[in-house]
């Protein structure tokens, strides 16, 4: 990728698009992040199995 | 930065952490998941894998041409497919290759690719591949159909889905990988086992999923590894097919036995599947520094590519081989588990698989080829068939043809032109123009109908098998069983029995066996039906080739399926299931009991006896040396303990010389080795039974402090003493010249002795019909019936039996009962009378005292 299609793609304000990330409930992430990178595999299985069904995109 | 601030421009979406933190795990996991880390249950392989076979097989590096540099593979991979890191794919590459890593490898390599210990292979630069044989039977007929395709990442070119995978290379090779909240851990198998099963599910497609579970675990005895090995107990293994999960314990293969100069060693061959020899020998190493593991003197690696692998532990003189060897099982990854975690792709989703369904799932992704791959040849043919009905409707009127075709003016007007003429459509048209005149022209009518009558018959073919599922079965099997005979091969990895497995029993046949102890310590069991073919020429059976000087000193006839207890000097006894012993031809000279047993130093067996269960006899009576008996009940030895179980505390230096079963109606005979004897009665009233390590009550006083114990055993009636001097004297005298009278006396005379004729060399009870072995030191050995020997009463000298030399004695005497020899002759009958028989001769022997 040239820093042309870069631009174009990803960095151009007109057509790009921030994720602005804010923290409602520090609780409920904190507990998230447990879940997913914590040592308990088998609740992140359980996470997994109860979501994967809301993939959007898969990196194949 | 600034742009963020200019609102014109910028979209700005405001997301919360924990949603966004959901949606990007959840893609990140789920394509690990689905694309990654897990194979597709149908070929076995994970994407990687899959590239790097199609990538070979569609750049022409296959198995009839030359080798290529695997980085024109890993290029190809790489560019084509799979946009990840070149180590990722030439790692790939070089495990399929392995032989140690693979059970049957999938890549052929030129150049070093490694070692199974910290060796890695060479850069991809120096190293050649290309595809195995075996390889092809993953992409065969993958041209005709029979998988999906799809776009790979730039669009510019097609990959597999899945490949057609013509054997169950899942099962076969087995898979590992991490993915995110889930691994996978499958064990590689036996070609011809799977298929076995394989062929069975075929056969059967209306069993029910129990009883295809169970036709396959009969057939798939369990997995295989590459390296070999010993897998120990079934039960993992049946978990695992049960469950989809399950621990199986694998073992290095082990030999102990002495090296070039002498020295007890542990030879190890074969290692458990995926142990690294480097680091196993640095482990033991470390051990030994630690102090962890003791008996070890030396650590030397003799493994070679040419030779194999051979790891030699050398053992410290006073070290017991088998105490080592269950400290490096224990301490080390000589004993190692596969932690089988049966996960794959079913139909894109993550499921743990049991034993069918690894089969049920291969088969029908295999008549789902046959069915495509049957479609597309139905299609080829319906299409030349097409075409050929044009040519004949073109012969038959050749001279118009040839002339329109000359008269037209562009090959659109000739194409319309033959449609119009010969009632054929564009393509029919189509193909008669793409032919050269000359070739038209030479069109025989005859070839063409026979081209299309053969066409039309397979056509019919397809459409039967299409419309035929049983046919669409047979094809699978048949062309499986193709591929087994080409590449199936033996079992690798040997299956034994846990020695706490309660099943162990169940898979050995109840046999009448003949087990033989040495002098200097030899044991084995012998099929007993060979003694006796060899019985018939002559009254002599050559038991065992010994070393020189040695004789076999216990003899016996038992089954497979009883214990024998071995008793030692020191007090301890020791017990295994007469299948443990070496079975070896009657010609054989078999295990010295040392690397059966977990002897100390200087420990000896002196007593051997076989037994039917616990129950067989109510006490145990040891002797020692001073004169101490002990009786306890036989019920208190039914434990196992490796370790040698206490059956008697000594006190002073004392050493156990001999140990008896009894029951309360039998009388004991003691004898010492100056010929003194006493005969007491075994019932509680006379020898009070006492716990297991208890010391023991005096059974005999000694005249003189130089006198001890030198055997005892269990009177019986009808029966004689035979007495042997050291000088080679010897007499036998009739149980019934001694009464029973109370213990720890200093009993009455057994044979009267001389100095110059010696003390006693050994004291029997035995039948008329016996036989006695005399052995002396220098070797010689007599062998005589007891009724030979002259009979006489209790204090006299008796008659010169053995001639010995003035430096040679008597060293020991043996008994081969008649008892046993029946049993031997009773062997001759048909094979379940057999079993039955002999049990009882066995039975009549112990239980002797139990008629008197």
């Amino acid at each position: 990728m040239n820093a042309e299609e870069l631009w174009e793609t990803t960095m151009d304000p007109a057509t790009r698009v921030l994720l602005q990330v804010s923290v409602d409930d520090a609780a409920q992430a904190d507990q998230l992040f447990s879940t997913l990178m914590g040592e308990d595999v088998e609740s992140r299985r359980n996470f997994i199995q109860r979501n994967a069904h809301d993939v959007r995109f898969l990196d194949i | 930065m600034t742009e963020i601030n200019d609102a014109t421009h910028d979209q700005i979406e405001i997301v919360d952490l924990n949603v966004e933190m959901q949606r990007s795990y959840l893609n990140y996991a789920m394509s690990v998941i689905v694309s990654r880390a897990l194979p597709d249950v149908r070929d076995g392989l994970k994407p990687v894998h899959r590239r790097v076979i199609y990538a070979m097989y569609d750049g022409g590096y296959r198995p009839d041409r030359a080798f290529n540099k695997s980085a024109r593979v890993v290029g190809e991979v790489m560019g084509q497919y799979h946009p990840h890191g070149d180590s990722a794919i030439y790692d790939t590459l070089v495990r399929l290759t392995q032989s140690w890593s693979l059970r049957y490898p999938l890549a052929q390599g030129q150049g070093n690719f490694g070692s199974p210990g910290n060796d890695s292979a060479a850069a991809a630069r120096y190293t050649e591949v290309r595809m195995a044989q075996l390889a092809m039977e993953m992409v065969r007929d993958i041209d005709q159909d029979t998988v999906d395709f799809t776009p790979n990442y730039d669009g510019k070119n097609l990959e597999p889905t899945v490949l057609p995978s013509r054997f169950p290379n899942l099962l076969v090779n087995g898979s590992s990988g991490i993915a995110v909240g889930m691994a996978t851990n499958i064990p590689p198998h036996n070609l011809t086992e799977v298929a076995a099963g394989v062929q069975w599910a075929l056969d059967h497609p209306d069993a029910t999923r129990e009883e295809l579970l169970e036709a396959l675990m009969e057939r798939i005895t369990g997995p295989d590894f590459p390296t070999g090995g010993q897998i120990v107990g079934r039960r993992g293994i049946q978990d695992a097919y049960r469950t989809g999960r399950g621990s199986v314990t694998m073992r290095a293969i082990t030999e102990i036995t002495e090296d070039k100069r002498g020295r007890t060693i542990i030879a190890i061959t074969q290692l458990p599947y995926q142990v690294n020899p480097d680091n196993l020998l640095e482990r033991i190493a470390e051990l030994v520094e630690q102090g962890k593991v003791g008996g070890i003197a030396d650590l030397v690696d003799e493994s070679s590519s040419r030779t194999g692998m051979r790891i030699v532990v050398v053992l410290k003189r006073d070290a017991v081989p088998k105490v080592v060897l269950n400290n490096l099982f224990k301490y080390t990854q000589l004993q190692d588990n596969f932690g089988a975690n049966m996960l794959a792709l079913v139909d894109g989703v993550p499921r743990t698989l049991t034993l069918d369904a690894f089969v049920t799932n291969w088969i029908e992704h295999q008549v789902e080829v046959i069915q495509r791959r049957t479609a597309y040849r139905l299609r080829i043919a319906e299409e030349r068939v097409h075409i050929l009905i044009g040519l004949l409707k073109a012969i038959d009127r050749i001279d118009e043809v040839i002339a329109l075709i000359r008269a037209s003016e562009s090959a659109s007007v000739a194409q319309a032109g033959l449609m119009k003429l010969l009632d054929i459509d564009e393509i029919q048209a189509q193909a008669i123009l793409d032919m050269q005149l000359r070739k038209l022209a030479a069109l025989e009518r005859n070839e063409l109908q026979t081209q299309h009558d053969k066409l039309m018959a397979e056509i019919a073919d397809y459409k039967d098998i299409l419309s035929n599922l049983t046919r669409q079965r047979s094809i699978v099997s048949e062309e499986l069983a193709e591929i087994v005979n080409k590449f199936g091969d033996e079992r690798r990895s040997t299956i034994v029995a846990d020695e706490n497995d309660v099943t162990h029993e169940d898979l050995i046949a109840v046999e009448p066996i003949v087990v033989t102890l040495s002098a200097d310590g030899y044991i084995k069991r012998t099929k007993a039906a060979l003694y006796r073919s060899q019985k018939r020429g002559g009254r002599g059976v050559k038991g065992a080739a010994l070393k020189q000087d040695d004789v076999v000193t216990n003899f016996f006839v038992t089954t497979t399926h009883h214990w024998i207890l071995f008793f030692t000097n020191r007090g301890r006894v020791f017990r295994v299931k007469a299948y443990e012993l070496t079975d070896t031809g009657r010609d054989a000279r078999g295990q010295h009991v040392a690397n059966l047993l977990s002897l100390a130093p200087e420990e000896q067996v002196v007593e051997v006896q076989d037994l039917r269960d616990y129950s067989q006899a109510k006490y145990l009576v040891l002797a020692t040396r001073n004169g101490v008996i002990k009786k306890s009940r036989l019920a208190d030895y039914d434990s196992s303990r490796s370790t040698g179980l206490v059956a008697i505390t000594l006190r002073d230096e004392d050493d156990v010389v001999s140990a008896q079963l009894v029951n309360d109606e039998d009388d004991l005979l003691l004898v010492s080795k100056m010929g003194y004897s006493v005969r007491c009665h075994a019932d509680d009233a006379t020898l009070r039974p006492m716990g297991r390590t208890a010391g023991g009550v005096i059974g005999i006083r000694f005249k003189t402090d130089d006198d001890y114990l030198l055997k005892m055993e269990v009177a019986t009636p009808d029966s004689f003493v035979v007495t042997v001097t050291e000088g080679g004297w010897a007499k036998r005298t009739s149980i019934e010249e001694w009464n029973a009278k109370g213990r720890g006396t200093q009993g009455v005379r057994a044979m009267r002795l001389v100095e110059k004729r010696g003390g006693l060399a050994g004291a029997l009870i035995c039948a008329a019909d016996d036989e006695i072995f005399a052995i002396a030191s220098n070797g010689v050995v007599i062998r005589t019936r007891v009724d030979e020997i002259r009979a006489a009463g209790r204090d006299t000298m008796g008659v010169s039996f053995m001639k010995v030399g003035d430096d040679d004695q008597v060293v020991a005497v043996a008994r081969s009962s008649a008892a046993s020899m029946a049993a031997l002759e009773s062997v001759e009958v048909t094979e379940e009378a057999t079993t039955v028989e002999s049990e009882e001769v066995i039975e009549e022997v112990a239980n002797d005292g139990e008629e008197a």
